[in-house]
């Protein structure tokens, strides 16, 4: 018998013991998923409540709510991961960042010499998945994919140290055309293809990239990449690489699975088709695109005639800045300026507000639109594409005056 | 009494050693869930050759959703060929059958 044939035998005994034992040891009430109560609120190590799509891997959203404010707790955070066997256990005197390929020097590094060697930075950055608010593009056809919300998007203060001092450290050489990063997770079927993805070399060395150990002043938890996280600000998360351990320079382009087929947009200017067509042209996705949610007040709050109710939320976009977030009480006819919090830096979420005051009685759709400052403005509905990327039509939330 | 100092005194620096150790692992236990999903024909085809790499979870989010036609053939044949499953034609056609049966939405 073939090795596979032997391994793939071995893993479906292991996945049928697992499914049996699975129904004796977790038969509380609380570790059942119905299909009717899907996706179910639960709590991992280390977070908070949190919407739960997937338990291998783990795919957890971070509530509406917390969009209220620019910052997002880490035990908010969302987690993605796209195979299921991710790093449980990590041990700082083995692990090593490795930076081979079309290098001087190759060179393996300790968190610690990373610390030492490097001049920390630290700057906040929108963290968002290229297919949060998939499930919105319901109205004309659900792509597939995870069937995220709001919340597979983030903002953190990342610190780290220039992936370009770290770059150069080991000598990039001249004719380098990508560099391209692997974490540690692996896929349960060695013959899946494992999640490593390339960025042009221009960009790692002349933009402001980072590789992160912290996250809002703690270290990036295992969840969310521990210990050493790429950060890629204005771009999707596809890009951001978790838990990076091998850094490999290139003089060809990477080509993969993940390079060739995963997250690719239509090539075209509204990156979008005819719903259930395929693009004749696509390209990699990269930077974000202008956005902003409704954090508070929720869905069908009630609200009394002549009291205030505060409206907040978060704006975004790749990178250019928010300009103004536009907020609209009568469908989108007129659009009236919120106020903005203090900008914390171009690739930051920006929170705004708007205190209302309803004076007569009924349902008010608010509507919120952002502009960042290249001019870029929300559309209503956002183009849909296969893939169920870069979701940004307009947010509103429903107050029932009484 | 010097012999116990310097026993003692290993001791401490043995646990101070295991201590430094642990101090540079870190690690998470992860929850598991117990996702019930519907009985149905070839169901057991669906978890021998679906399980191994994810959750029902995948299948959930999908069903509630309203996708295009052939929707889980279009999935199936993606785990096949882009994620290379190991799952021969005639089980895949099992697994279509069930989700199919069990989990088309609202299309």
């Amino acid at each position: 018998m073939d090795s596979r044939r032997d391994f793939l035998k071995k893993g479906i005994l292991f996945a049928l013991g697992s499914v049996a034992l699975r129904n004796v040891s977790f038969a509380e009430e609380s570790n059942v998923i119905d299909f009717k109560d899907y996706p179910k609120m639960v709590k991992y190590p280390g977070k908070t409540s949190l919407i739960m799509y997937s338990d291998r891997p783990p795919l957890l959203e971070t509530p509406r709510s917390y969009f209220a404010s620019a910052v997002t707790p880490n035990e908010a955070f969302f987690v993605r991961w796209h195979l299921a066997n991710i790093p449980t256990e990590v041990n700082l005197k083995e692990w090593r960042l490795n930076i081979t390929g079309n290098v001087k020097k190759p060179v393996s590094l300790s968190l610690d010499d990373l610390k030492s060697m490097f001049e920390p930075v630290s700057y906040y950055a929108v963290l968002q998945c290229s297919g949060n608010g998939r499930s919105f593009f319901e109205n004309k056809q659900t792509p597939l994919g995870i069937q995220w919300k709001y919340g597979a998007m983030g903002n953190a203060l990342w610190t780290g140290v220039r992936l370009a001092d770290v770059l150069n450290y080991a000598g990039v050489k001249g004719d380098s055309v990508e560099v391209a990063f692997a974490g540690l997770d692996k896929a349960p079927y060695p013959e899946t293809p494992n999640v490593e993805r390339a960025l042009p070399v221009d960009k790692c060395l002349y933009e402001n990239l980072i590789l992160a150990y912290e996250m809002n002043g703690e270290p990036i938890s295992l969840l969310n990449g521990f210990p050493l996280r790429l950060i890629v600000p204005g771009w999707y998360a596809t890009h951001w690489i978790k838990s990076v351990t091998n850094i490999t320079v290139l003089n060809t382009e990477l080509k993969n699975f993940w390079m060739e087929k995963a997250y690719h947009i239509p090539d075209n200017a509204c990156h979008c088709v005819q719903p259930g067509e395929k693009p004749k042209k696509a390209r990699m996705i990269t930077e974000m695109n202008v956005k902003s949610v409704i954090g508070t007040p929720d869905d069908n709050t009630v609200v009394r005639v002549g009291e205030v109710v505060k409206i907040a939320g978060v704006a975004f976009d790749q990178g250019f800045g928010i300009k103004e977030v536009l907020i609209s009480f009568d469908g989108g006819k007129t659009w009236k300026e919120t106020g903005l919090g203090p900008d914390l830096g171009r690739y930051s979420f920006r929170e705004w507000f708007y205190y209302f005051r309803p004076t007569t009685k009924g349902n008010i759709k608010v509507m919120v639109r952002a502009v960042n400052k290249n001019g870029e403005t929300q559309p209503m509905e956002a183009g849909w594409n296969p893939g169920g990327y870069m979701w940004n039509g307009i947010d509103s939330v429903t107050i029932k005056v009484v | 009494m010097k012999k116990l100092l310097a026993v003692s005194l290993i001791a401490l620096s043995v646990s101070f050693a295991k201590a430094q150790e642990n101090k540079d692992v870190y690690k998470i236990d992860l929850p598991s869930y117990d996702w019930k999903m519907k009985d149905g024909k070839y169901k057991e085809v669906f978890e021998q050759n679906c399980l191994m790499c994810h959750s029902p979870g995948y299948v959930f989010g999908q069903a509630k959703g309203k996708s295009g036609k052939d929707m889980w053939r279009t999935v199936v044949y993606q785990m096949i060929n882009e994620f290379k499953a190991p799952i021969s034609k005639e089980n895949a056609e099992k697994i279509i059958e069930y989700l199919n049966e069990n989990y088309t939405n609202k299309n």
